[in-house]
């Protein structure tokens, strides 16, 4: 039961927040409160072992070094964009307490999407987290565009949701198994030609339910609109903590449930014991492949529709659609140096993109639009943040030495290790088509004048200290890992011997 | 000395960190400081050409260090004639630049930080022994160079600067994806290897023997990843059809800028074919040497053609590089040592007169602020310069003579040893190629009796942007120019009546890659 503690404390953070919230409107207390429970959990987190994989709860939830990891990921990620909801003017002061309470609540949605190792726990962590995140996106509810954006998300997130509980269902029909674990048994012990059909088509639709949250191609289609629409603050987070989440998922599910390894048994892999370097996947079902597909898709998706935008919002949007598309490639190497790479590059990406999203917040705040426009002439009025924003953006093509490089530097290694040739240069090609995207928010910053001329009295009002410190701490890695970055590495490394048995 | 290399690599990183400490409106401490941290890398250098072993063959001052452990990258520099030469090259333009900077009055703070930045990423390329290094060093430099261009440069500056970044950014996206294949194959067929980014174990390996499998196609290895290579290296050279970029960039950068661009940006382009394509895959190109010829010889008489049409003086040298970088393509497409020995000196002259054609347009157009060889209007921009400017006169003059090969001057020395290399192995093709040489004395010779001889008839752009004949006298040369040009010249003629030392370090890096390719 210890294994539950970090998540008990983050869900009786959450219900204090919301209570005391009702009579205390101070927002120091409540904010402090909320951050105590996040980094208490994250400490509790770091104290537990988790050298052995275990299960808990009858199966409901692992306890592994993978689980460890995402779930210390997303404490901090939300911590972050806890601190830029505090910071940003987009979420009412009134409403603080109840953003508090909701992001604690999220936070504990999200480890469970990195540790839930059952169907059904599957499913209630994506909708914890989904749920949650329609009331955030809608939290502006004067705003018509926070409220259409909500219900978008609410009606793709239903779809995608019942799409995926019908695909459990097959798998379950078929294999009378709902533990990944169990999953995984029913493959090694089943021969090939006695699986029908239909539980490959249950496996692709419980995709849909997770390439929902991580925006993958076909289910991407919410996200332009309700990164736009909802609180910048909001809009970060969702593009970091659900993403990172839901790819942990999604690794969890494919990697576990429908692979098996190369070589050892079954019970080797689940006990962490087993020699093998690699997995491969449950014939004739070529997840892979059809991950391969998707991530085409994604990136083009992504990076084309980037291209035409002229709101800095709805560029991030697409660039992180796009970004989902990259981090699929680790999948689609179906190599284990893939699926670190997946976790190295969620962390830099978490870095970056929140980054860039906290800026965007800020020029929100100061001038009242996220176009082009009201980027113009930043890098005079606002040097240092400038630059920082140019350094988000530059590390988000992946150009060195910013850290973004040696994310995609890894995954372009796993997918060039498999000789997958054809798939590299695709996703070379969008690197190079999503530079001119981002080159034009850097272009409007640097070589633009601004349009209206900021008088001293308007002044940028971003300079709050603590806000200008967690930016400069998010820059921070960009610049300087390229310097070394192999301890980052190994702790992704260390994180999926679980999957892979490697010590 | 230890780590000569890395110092003067990184050496201006110090001024960086200085700079940033000083109070934005005390530009010319930022300027001297600029150029106090690009001398020591320059007299580095200078130290370098004479420290440098000639009768020693491989690479010398070579430092090694492991990096990464788990990719097994290293921290691998070291120096060949090759590299000596470009490094003599390009720290030397890197601090002449800083004078052709004197006059920028646009946030100087910002422009010298990525000025030292941009010197960081070119002298690295040329010492990088590391695939991984190198790849860092190459792109660094795209950076600094969008906003150099981007921010100080002329009209069409975005269009220019965004051009210029999204074709080289292709280009070594490409490149990566062959560093990683050859990364991964050099664990050898039997993966007994540990796999390597090392240079000059990369080069030791025979690569023919494998097969890739690209959309379906069974393809040789060792060819494709040549190609891939060809596209980062090719974007840079530039060659024709990936040339665009050039004219814009080279036009719309600022003085300083142009000057690094013609003078050491463009000389990474044929470096890179030398150290990668040349000496990892010979067999692949000995197999495409004859495409590589005729790509030559199309941007020379390209090149010199488009040079002949052009109606801006900027864009004329401009051009004039794309068609003088095609000697040094022909001449390393013939294999033999007088070719690749022109096609190397070719490289070091182009950047000593290309570096002075840009400085020059640089000083007229600071006095006449137009660059009109033909305004639109039909008029002529310049004329009879000689007669109120003589001394300037005398200075282009050199340059144009030494850009054209005259013989006594730098030009000559390289490009005959291109064609006296060539010829022997395409007589036709360089028949053909040897057409360059006159319409390069056309352009330029034009060039020059349009803007120097006859009436003075020369036209002056006032600050509201309309042009009318100039009265006064021209401004005489400034110090800050004579700094840039003086040592460019003195170098144009020396190595033009003395190119034996620069032949005989050269060849010391030549001979192990000749022989690799016989």
């Amino acid at each position: 039961m210890l294994v539950a503690s970090p998540l008990l404390l983050l869900t009786f953070g959450s219900l204090f927040v919301l209570m005391v919230g009702l009579w205390v409107q101070n927002n120091g207390f409540l904010l402090g409160t909320s951050l105590v429970a996040l980094v208490g959990s994250c400490l509790m987190y770091l104290g537990l072992d988790a050298s052995v994989a275990q299960e808990a709860f009858s199966g409901f939830i692992a306890h592994d070094a993978f689980g460890k990891f995402f779930a210390i990921f997303s404490i901090i990620a939300t911590s972050l964009a806890l601190v830029a909801g505090a910071e940003s003017k987009q979420i009412r002061k009134d409403r603080r307490p109840e953003f508090y309470a909701i992001m604690l609540a999220l936070a504990t949605g999200l480890v469970f999407m990195g540790i839930a190792n059952h169907l059904l726990m599957i499913y209630l962590a994506i909708e914890t987290v989904s749920i949650l995140s329609f009331t955030l996106v809608g939290f502006n509810r004067e705003k018509t565009a926070s409220i259409e954006a909500s219900m978008k998300y609410v009606v793709y997130g239903a779809m995608a949701s019942a799409l995926m509980v019908f695909g459990m269902s097959l798998v379950f029909g078929v294999t009378g198994q709902m533990q990944l674990t169990g999953l995984r048994e029913f493959f090694a012990t089943t021969p090939a030609d006695q699986i029908p059909m239909i539980l490959w088509v249950g496996a692709l639709l419980s995709f849909a339910g997770i390439g929902y949250k991580i925006s993958a191609a076909p289910m991407h289609m919410w996200t332009p609109d309700v990164y736009e629409g909802a609180p910048t603050p909001v809009s970060a987070f969702l593009s970091v903590a659900p993403k990172a989440a839901g790819l942990a998922l999604l690794v969890r599910f494919f990697v576990v449930g429908f692979s098996l390894p190369l070589e050892g048994s079954t019970a080797a892999i689940v006990s962490g014991t087993a020699s093998s370097l690699g997995f491969h996947t449950v014939k004739p079902f070529d997840w892979p492949k059809f991950l391969m597909i998707s991530s085409v898709f994604t990136m083009f998706m992504g990076n084309l529709a980037a291209l035409q935008q002229t709101s800095v919002k709805r560029i991030l949007a697409y660039s992180s659609i796009a970004h989902a598309g990259y981090m699929l490639m680790g999948m689609a190497a179906q190599n284990e140096l893939g699926i670190a790479a997946i976790l190295f590059y969620a962390v830099l990406y978490c870095t970056m993109n929140l980054g860039a999203f906290w800026v965007a917040g800020m020029v929100e705040d100061a001038k009242g639009s996220d176009s082009l426009g009201a980027f113009r002439g930043l890098g005079k009025q606002k040097p240092v943040i400038a630059v920082m924003m140019a350094v988000f953006l530059f590390s988000l093509v992946g150009l060195p030495p910013f850290a973004g490089f040696l994310g995609k530097l890894y995954l372009f290694s796993a997918v060039l290790g498999r000789e997958m040739y054809g798939f590299a240069v695709i996703a070379a090609i969008n690197s190079a088509i999503s530079l001119y995207y981002y080159a034009k928010i850097a272009k409007a910053m640097f070589l633009e004048e601004a349009e209206t001329p900021l008088s001293e009295t308007k002044t940028l009002s971003i300079h709050s200290k603590p806000a200008m410190w967690i930016l400069g701490l998010l820059a921070l890695p960009n610049v300087v890992l390229i310097v070394y970055w192999e301890p980052v590495m190994e702790l992704a490394k260390g994180a999926i011997s679980l999957f892979t048995g490697a010590k | 000395m230890s780590h000569l290399l890395s110092w003067i690599t990184f050496f201006p990183l110090l001024g960086i960190a200085a700079i940033l400490f000083v109070p934005k409106d005390k530009e010319n401490l930022i300027k001297w400081i600029a150029a106090g941290v690009t001398a020591v890398p320059f007299a580095l250098s200078l130290y370098l050409f004479t420290a440098f072993d000639r009768a020693a063959t491989g690479f010398q001052f070579v430092e090694q260090a492991l990096w990464i452990k788990s990719l097994n990258v290293e921290y691998h520099m070291g120096a060949d004639g090759v590299s000596v030469l470009m490094l003599l090259l390009a720290p030397m333009l890197s601090f002449l630049g800083v004078f052709a900077s004197w006059n920028v009055k646009k946030m100087p703070k910002g422009y010298f930080t990525l000025y030292l930045m941009l010197h960081v990423g070119m002298v690295g390329v040329f010492c990088a022994l590391d695939f991984f290094l190198f790849y860092v060093f190459w792109e660094v430099m795209l950076l600094p160079m969008y906003f150099l261009v981007g921010i100080w440069g002329g009209e069409k500056k975005e269009y220019a600067a965004i051009k210029f970044f999204l074709y080289t950014f292709l280009g070594s996206v490409l490149m990566l994806i062959a560093m990683l294949a050859l990364y991964f194959y050099s664990s050898g067929p039997d993966g007994s290897l540990p796999a390597t980014f090392n240079i000059l174990k990369l080069a030791s390996q025979d690569w023919s023997q494998y097969t890739i499998n690209l959309f379906g196609y069974s393809l040789p290895f060792d060819q494709t990843i040549w190609w891939l290579l060809f596209m980062g290296f090719a974007v840079k050279v530039p060659i024709f059809p990936f040339h665009t970029w050039l004219p814009w960039a080279h036009v719309q950068a600022p003085t300083a800028v142009s000057v690094i661009l013609a003078g050491v940006l463009l000389k990474m382009g044929p470096y890179g074919f030398l150290r990668f394509n040349f000496a990892i895959l010979p067999h692949a190109t000995q197999k495409f040497a004859y495409a590589f010829a005729i790509l030559g010889i199309i941007n020379i008489i390209y090149g010199a053609l488009c040079a002949m049409a052009q109606k801006d003086l900027k864009k004329l040298v401009a051009y004039s590089s794309v068609s003088h970088m095609g000697y040094c393509v022909l001449g390393m497409s013939v294999l033999t040592t007088v070719g690749m020995n022109g096609a190397v000196l070719q490289l070091f002259n182009h950047g000593l007169s290309a570096a002075m054609m840009f400085m020059l347009v640089g000083v007229l157009y600071d006095r006449l602020h137009h660059r009109y060889l033909v305004t639109p209007d039909g008029r002529l921009g310049f004329g009879g310069i000689a007669q109120k400017a003589p001394v300037i006169t005398a200075v282009w003059t050199v340059a144009i003579f030494a850009s054209l090969g005259l013989p006594g001057l730098n030009g000559f020395i390289s490009e005959a040893m291109v064609f006296l290399g060539s010829f022997p192995v395409y007589k036709t093709e360089t028949a053909i190629a040897a057409i360059g040489i006159v319409l390069g004395a056309a352009y330029l010779l034009w060039m020059a009796q349009r803007v120097f001889l006859g009436p003075f008839t020369t036209l002056v752009k006032d600050h509201h942007g309309h042009l009318h004949p100039a009265t006064d006298e021209l401004v005489p040369l400034k110090m800050n120019e004579w700094v840039v040009l003086i040592p460019l010249g003195v170098l144009c003629l020396v190595i033009g009546l003395y190119p034996q030392p620069m032949l005989d370090l050269m060849r010391t890096g030549l001979d192990g890659l000749l022989q690799v390719l016989r």
